[in-house]
């Protein structure tokens, strides 16, 4: 087909269409019948997954979002302010005491896999704790005397042990690893658990008041570690 | 195409990466903000340590462990109280009782598990001679003893403390004989606003309270009117009696000097010379003791309307010369102590009481009418006394960081044998305080079949310093057993040796490290021996000592029926005083312990004593042991026999009071009558592990005998 033709053709085809819209104009001023089909996709949306920490103790629970279950989410969704105390103690703690141990159970709350997770101990700083009579030890070095083992209890978790070792069983406690030579460090590999969707994994964490190293000057004090738990899509 | 096909491949990479945990973490980090991420924060994580803490109230009196009051710092939490006392002030009684009640509380959060009490140390105050020297044929520092109405650290002169007496009562005996002082100053310190008193006197009776010398003379009074009158008996059995123009009865603080020698007699009141007189010389001669605020003066013109001073007194020394005004007056306008002390050490004096004393500094040699003694107590209630043998002195220094007493061994023939033998002791630490420069060993502790230091056909568990200074350790398990430590300990410095034999092994400790073992020597060859201190027979031993006897001193010597722990040890080493050293001994339950804090004299072996607990309302016995109200003090239970005792610790919300009675026996001495009697009483808890404890000890309370 030619140039020339191919101009003529569409000139015709003009004049078809509006003839046609002239009909169709004369049809819905006349109220003339017809048949119509369409279809509006209104569900058409992309939703993004959710990846969510959920921590628990038994007594409190924790959520990342830092409002509860489900709720709002914010760019960091990180809760800083989780009142769980992995370290239990109370002001009741003497040399060679009753081991302390705390169960924490994390769960990945959102409906995507997370491929990361890491727990991040911060620094291990030292007060005085509130004994209602005032009395405060004068040791400096409160965070050397309290011995410390972290393991990884889930069901079918390799390496148990976190903290000291990073893979079999815990030692038993000893003042070789203690909340000063816990304190500042990065844990994000096995035996950290990877949370699934909807998965949960199990910490204990178990300390104690040395029985060699503790003297009357460790009375009444209290050390602080900060835990921190993330999971990563 | 080139963008599709890079996040392409990062997301190969992010599947690859995703199952290696570190490298993930550092990548997805890396990208961090285009991953979702969840993370909570426990930053209330916290191990908080409980409190052990004590209370005693004695009266208006409340005492802490931590020595701070309620609340505040811990640290040795082990405290002194400087004031109340647990034991009855008296004075004591043969025919009545007396009695004083503390009540113990927790006052922490932690509740202790073990509690005990103790009197392992007992004597009776004095007042320190600084100055030890022969003048005059005077042997040693010439200590005094405080009777009755004195008491202790009042303000004095020059920043510094004084004594106070009472004017009917309250004086001080000195211990050493003196033959004929002559060509002398006397230097005192005096406050009283009483016409009346002896300041400083010498006769030929040590207690010229009880028994009226025959001989007296240099005297330094308070006359009647008030005045400072200077007294001495001279050839010719002549008096010469100095006396200053004014009175001194003021109430302000006077510094007297008073001398006598060829210079004749001289006295001076405030560094200005107020009396003197020519051709006052010699003094009569005789041998007597100096006496403090009392002085027998009998037939001088001007005698005191009563013999005791009433006021202070400070600083008293005795000068062997005559010192000149110029002397004088500048010892005067010394306006601090160390100028002034250092004025007096100048003088090389003969006695130099400061008068400065606490009262709870005990003195352990032989107290005059009280008799000789030769006793060591074993305060572990179990009875196994010691007997000093041969050249042991007692009374002498002890450990430095534990202060009290000592004994000390000639290295030849002194020995503490004990009463009681054992079969068989196994699973045992013996222990000590050892402190010798020898270079030729001796023996800290033995076992022999042998009572005495001869006769013996079984021996082991011997500890003795080889000739080098190490510390050997000898057991026998059917061949010998020793091990020795590699450093040397003869450097005149104390130390404390553990010894230990037992399913642990044979171990040997020093200053609280372990410095030898043979874990692999856990049961001897068994026999029936006796303990021994400062003997032992190392015959066929491979590193014996040339000498058998120590050369040194020993104190705090025990058999503990366990082997003991790094942290049991480190506490005894860590001691920091006698009574914290008995209370931590008392937490062990020793079979036998020898603190060797006893006095040359029976003095404390006339007071009989019962200690009654009371825990919500329901009475125990504590000493003598029995169920129920304490029984009324007898002969049979007396303060030397007390040592550690056990008794209920005291928890939250239930104190527990204990009750001292003490009574005097009938069989004591007149002459130690209105003594102070010391008995250092102290009370402690602690949990089961020994780690935490809270003390709290009374050296200054005492019994008035």
């Amino acid at each position: 087909m030619s140039l020339k033709h191919r101009i003529r053709k569409n000139k015709r085809g003009l004049v078809a269409s509006l003839a046609a819209v002239a009909a169709l104009g004369m049809t819905a001023t006349f109220t003339l019948g017809g048949f119509s089909a369409g279809i509006t996709n209104s569900a058409s949306s992309f939703n993004s997954a959710t990846v969510q920490l959920e921590e628990g103790n038994g007594t409190v629970t924790c959520y990342s979002t830092g409002t509860g279950s489900g709720g709002s989410v914010t760019a960091s969704n990180t809760n800083n302010t989780c009142a769980i105390n992995a370290l239990v103690g109370t002001l009741s703690q003497v040399p060679g005491g009753t081991p302390l141990s705390t169960t924490l159970t994390f769960t990945n709350a959102g409906n995507h896999n997370a491929t990361v997770a890491s727990m991040v101990t911060g620094a291990c700083t030292q007060a005085t704790a509130s004994d209602a009579n005032g009395y405060v030890g004068s040791d400096t070095s409160f965070c050397n005397k309290v011995d410390v083992t972290i393991a990884n209890t889930t069901t079918g978790a390799a390496d148990k042990c976190v903290y000291p070792t990073t893979a079999g069983a815990c030692p038993a406690l000893s003042n070789t690893y203690n909340l000063a030579t816990l304190a500042g460090q990065t844990f994000n590999a096995v035996p950290i658990s990877v949370l699934a969707a909807g998965a949960t994994a199990t910490y204990v964490v178990t300390d104690q008041l040395d029985s060699a190293v503790t003297t009357n000057a460790d009375q009444g004090l209290a050390a602080t570690v900060p835990f921190t738990w993330s999971i990563s899509q | 195409m080139v963008r599709f096909a890079t996040r392409r491949a990062v997301h190969r990479a992010l599947g690859v990466l995703g199952a290696m945990g570190v490298l993930s973490l550092v990548f997805v980090s890396a990208a961090g903000a285009s991953v979702f991420a969840a993370t909570t924060t426990a930053n209330q994580s916290t191990f908080s340590s409980a409190t052990l803490q004590l209370s005693a109230t004695t009266g208006a009196n409340n005492c802490y462990s931590t020595g701070t009051g309620a609340g505040g710092a811990v640290s040795a939490n082990s405290s002194v109280c400087p004031a109340g006392s647990p034991v009855p002030a008296g004075p004591l009684s043969s025919n009545s009782s007396s009695s004083a009640t503390t009540t113990l509380a927790s006052t922490g959060t932690a509740n202790a598990s073990t509690a005990d009490l103790a009197s392992v140390s007992c004597g009776v105050a004095k007042l320190s001679d600084a100055e030890s020297t022969t003048a005059w044929s005077g042997t040693g520092p010439d200590t005094a003893l405080v009777f009755q109405g004195l008491t202790y650290q009042a303000a004095g002169p020059l920043g510094t403390q004084a004594v106070t007496t009472d004017g009917s009562t309250g004086w001080a005996e000195t211990t050493v004989q003196y033959t004929n002082p002559e060509s002398f100053t006397v230097l005192a310190w005096f406050r009283t606003t009483s016409a009346k008193g002896t300041i400083t006197g010498f006769s030929n009776s040590q207690d010229p309270v009880a028994n009226t010398p025959t001989d007296s003379d240099r005297a330094l009074w308070i006359d009647p009117s008030g005045k400072l009158d200077w007294g001495i008996y001279y050839s010719g059995a002549k008096r010469d009696e100095l006396t200053s123009q004014a009175a001194v009865d003021t109430g302000n603080w006077v510094f007297a000097a008073a001398s006598v020698g060829s210079a004749g007699t001289a006295l001076y009141v405030n560094g200005s010379l107020v009396a003197s007189a020519a051709g006052v010389d010699p003094a009569q001669n005789y041998s007597g003791w100096w006496s403090i605020g009392y002085g027998y003066l009998a037939s001088w013109p001007d005698i005191p309307t009563g013999y005791y001073f009433s006021g202070s007194l400070a600083q008293i020394a005795i000068i062997p010369s005559q010192l000149s005004s110029a002397q004088v007056s500048s010892l005067y306008g010394d306006s601090t102590l160390s100028t002034y002390a250092a004025g007096v050490s100048a003088l090389s004096p003969v006695n130099y009481w400061a008068l400065n004393d606490s009262g709870s500094a005990a003195y352990e040699g032989s107290v005059p009418g009280a008799g000789a003694s030769a006793t060591l107590v074993d305060a572990s209630g179990n009875g196994n006394t010691g007997t000093a043998e041969g050249g042991v002195t007692l009374g002498a220094s002890g450990p430095t960081t534990l202060g009290g007493a000592a004994i000390a061994l000639n290295g030849s023939t002194g020995y503490v044998e004990t009463a009681k033998s054992y079969f068989n002791p196994i699973g045992i630490s013996e222990i000590a305080w050892f402190k010798t420069t020898s270079t030729s060993g001796g023996t800290v502790i033995s076992m022999t079949d042998g009572q005495t230091d001869t006769e013996t056909s079984d021996w082991d568990r011997t500890v003795w310093l080889d000739n080098s200074g190490h510390v050997v350790y000898e057991v026998w398990n059917a061949s010998l057993q020793e091990v020795t430590s590699s450093g040397t300990y003869n450097d005149g410095h104390w130390h404390l040796l553990v010894a230990e034999i037992g399913s642990s092994g044979q171990r040997l400790w020093v200053d609280g490290t372990l410095v030898a073992q043979n874990p692999s020597v856990t049961s001897l060859v068994p026999y029936t021996g006796y303990w021994h201190l400062g003997w032992g027979n190392e015959v066929a031993y491979s590193d014996p000592p040339t000498d058998n006897f120590f050369s040194g001193s020993l104190a705090q010597v025990a058999i503990v029926p366990s082997q003991l722990t790094t942290s049991q040890i480190s506490t005894l080493f860590n001691s920091g005083s006698t009574a914290g050293f008995a209370l931590d001994m008392g937490q062990l339950s020793p079979t036998s312990y020898w603190p060797l804090q006893d006095s040359a004299s029976n003095i404390c072996g006339t007071s009989e004593i019962t200690v009654q607990q009371t825990v919500a309302g329901t009475n125990t016995c504590v000493y003598p042991s029995a169920a129920g109200t304490c029984a009324a003090p007898s002969a049979g239970y007396l303060v030397t026999g007390l040592g550690v005792r056990s008794m209920t610790a005291p928890i939250a919300g239930t104190p527990v009071t204990i009750s001292v009675t003490m009574k005097l026996s009938a069989a004591s001495p007149a002459g130690i009558l209105g003594l102070h009697e010391l008995a250092y009483f102290a009370f402690g808890t602690a949990k089961s592990s020994t780690l935490w404890w809270a003390q709290i000890a009374y050296p200054s309370a005492g019994s008035q005998l």
